[in-house]
């Protein structure tokens, strides 16, 4: 089971193996990155391919790919927008699932904001369907949200 | 795998759940029960959430309409609420990051979101009062800290057009409004009911920082003051010397703001004995703002030996006995000193002698007041020897004489100057030079500073400035392509272009 860094002398691999069976190599800085691969490091020994049972082979390498960069200190805009342009929405959502699993900050910090941006300024249906969310508001509850929206209060801009 | 005996896995693996549940509107399905606890990693936990996943992501991307299939086993999921496996926390991620345009709409989604973006919402301006009593207010937001609640206490008809508006306050007026001038104390709530509003908000929100209210009464005040210790924003219309009762027991108010008196609107008395119970309760003002408030040399002074934090006094509108200006003397800290919209500055200051300065004021600001008193003008200017940044602006009888009385402020760095329009460049020009450390200097608007009037001295006077901004011609804002501006035959003003 014990696999070793078999590359470079310099810089240690992690050898990860997701919910489906498959292992994945990556360097011990870019582990660092994901608290929750760490911890299991430090319980575990880096020696041990580490399981992560709630991360699966669809979307490990694009983690792996994400913080390839980083640790180089590569991330720009452009590599970020690279990055998300062809996920589609769900892939977005279960890299967004698998991030904060991982505890890996800045992945999550960004994919967050991707997902927000996805959402902004689109209408409640298209929220709805995006996450499959149901609506349990009776007509008369939603009208009368809509009702204290309009005369019951307003928001603060900051300066005011 | 048998579900019970995970759920009661669960409760000993994990004696602290997730603290951002429980979801009070929805029942606990045993969906959530495991779904909530993602965050962490317990390898039970992991197990359930795998297999989800794993459902999850062998079903195709075009999703059927929504049925609630959410109760069956796992394995025969079919379609499921994506949100679901999201925690509140993380939920509340993602809708924190959208643009406060877009509460609204996410508010209407599901009853959890409505919850989780109530939670977001910091500030809020109430506009009806049956929000605030009836609970609704507290319900759907439960973490504010910033309130405005003046438009709410105000009995506001909605169709009216006539729109009546000061610079404290604004509102809508019946064109069958009676015709004296108190028209915000005819259509404001009573007492009682403001009172109870403010004590059923202050009751449920204890991290109230910022709170704005008219026509409240002691009672009221004194019920936040209990329940929100951490208050420390206050603006109070209507206010009286009875009123500032309550507001001495805010001890942790940094920044006050007091309405007594505001013409057309509501009359009501701030005067000596209410500015020193204010000064012996809020120990820690850093910034206070009297409008349309009585008082006289021993309130203000009260004011200032006791509240030995504060940094900027706003007077504005005063009506203020003479011989207050000595008082601002004691104000040992004063950064700041604003007057606005004031008819009187102080007719009849006193003594020379017995004036006294800020030792540490920075900044003097005027704008809007009348300056013709030759008394007022010098005293002001006196009392402010220290400043080292003096604006002045829109203000009316300001003209070189009076001007020359600002010599005896030796320390000015920097100078403002708009609206001043019986300002010559002579009067300025004899004043700037008296200033040795002037660093940056802006003349805009002022009729009669010309261009052709800079002597030579002045001249080299501005070679010396870091910053000049020398538009004292109007004219110089129009763009220069414009020939000139003329009335038409109608009244109305049309451009010629070249």
């Amino acid at each position: 089971m014990a696999q070793e860094a078999s590359s470079s002398t310099s810089s240690k691999t992690i050898s990860l193996k997701t919910g489906d069976g498959e292992i994945f190599e990556i360097e011990a800085s870019a582990a660092k990155q994901m608290k929750t691969v760490q911890r299991l490091i430090d319980d575990l020994g880096d020696d041990i391919t580490i399981p992560l049972h709630n991360v699966f082979s669809k979307e490990l390498p694009k983690i792996i790919e994400y913080y390839k960069k980083d640790i180089t200190g590569e991330i720009t805009k452009d590599f970020e927008a690279e990055f998300v342009k062809d996920l589609n929405d769900d892939e977005v959502k279960v890299l967004f699932l698998a991030a904060n699993y991982l505890d890996a900050n800045k992945l999550f910090e960004f994919l967050s904001q991707n997902i927000a941006d996805r959402l902004e300024s689109k209408s409640v249906e298209y929220v709805r369907k995006y996450f499959g969310v149901e609506n349990d508001f009776t007509p008369e509850e939603e009208s009368k949200l809509r009702e204290e929206r309009a005369w019951s209060f307003r928001g603060i801009k900051e300066d005011e | 795998m048998s579900f019970s005996s995970e759920k009661k896995n669960h409760h000993s693996q994990n004696p602290n759940p997730n603290p951002t549940s429980p979801l009070k509107k929805r029942g606990t399905r045993w969906s959530d029960l495991w779904l909530k606890h993602t965050t962490k990693s317990k390898p039970l936990n992991q197990m359930v959430v795998a297999a989800a996943m794993q459902q999850l992501q062998s079903l195709s991307s075009p999703r059927k309409s929504n049925n609630n299939n959410v109760n069956t086993l796992i394995p025969n999921f079919s379609i499921i609420d994506q949100t679901l496996l999201l925690s509140d926390e993380l939920l509340l991620k993602i809708l924190s990051k959208l643009p406060d345009s877009q509460r609204n709409s996410n508010s209407l989604v599901c009853k959890r979101w409505l919850n989780l973006q109530g939670r977001l919402v910091r500030s809020i301006r109430i506009l009806d009062w049956n929000f605030v009593l009836s609970g609704r207010l507290i319900h759907r937001f439960p973490n504010l800290n910033h309130v405005d609640l003046i438009p709410g206490c105000l009995i506001l008809t909605q169709s009216s057009n006539i729109f009546l508006s000061s610079n404290v306050l604004n509102m809508h007026i019946d064109s069958g409004s009676s015709p004296n001038w108190f028209f915000c104390e005819e259509n404001m709530l009573p007492v009682e009911v403001i009172d109870n509003g403010l004590s059923a908000l202050a009751n449920a929100c204890p991290n109230l920082r910022r709170v704005q209210v008219i026509g409240a009464s002691e009672m009221g005040l004194l019920s936040v003051a209990e329940e929100c210790p951490t208050l420390q924003e206050l603006e109070l219309q209507k206010c009286s010397d009875n009123v500032l009762r309550g507001i001495a027991a805010c001890g942790n108010l940094q920044i006050l703001k007091l309405v007594g008196n505001v013409d057309g609107f509501y009359g009501s008395v701030v005067s000596d004995i209410g500015l020193t119970i204010l000064a012996q309760g809020c120990k820690r003002l850093v910034k206070l703002e009297l409008c349309g408030c009585e008082g006289s040399f021993d309130g203000i002074k009260a004011i200032g030996k006791c509240c030995q934090m504060l940094e900027e006094l706003t007077l504005s509108d005063h009506r203020m006995d003479d011989g207050w200006l000595a008082g601002v003397s004691y104000c040992e800290n004063l950064k700041t000193l604003r007057l606005t919209s004031c008819k009187k500055i102080d007719l009849n200051p006193g003594l020379e002698e017995y004036l006294g300065s800020c030792p540490a004021l920075e900044r003097l600001h005027l704008q809007k007041c009348q300056l013709r008193d030759k008394k007022s003008v010098s005293a002001l200017f006196s009392v402010c020897r220290a400043a080292r940044e003096i604006i002045i602006q829109d203000c009316w009888g300001l003209d070189n004489g009076l001007f020359g009385f600002a010599t005896v402020c030796r320390r000015v760095k920097l100078l403002y100057v708009e609206g001043c329009s019986l300002l010559t460049t002579e009067g300025l020009e004899s004043v700037i030079h008296s200033w040795k450390e002037l660093q940056s200097l802006r003349v805009v608007s002022c009729k009669h500073i010309k261009d052709s009037e800079i002597s030579p001295s002045l001249a080299t006077l501005f070679t010396t400035l870091k910053e000049l901004k020398w538009r004292p011609d109007t004219k110089s804002l129009l763009p220069s392509s414009l020939r000139g501006i003329s009335m038409g035959k109608k009244g109305g003003k049309f451009f010629k272009r070249t």
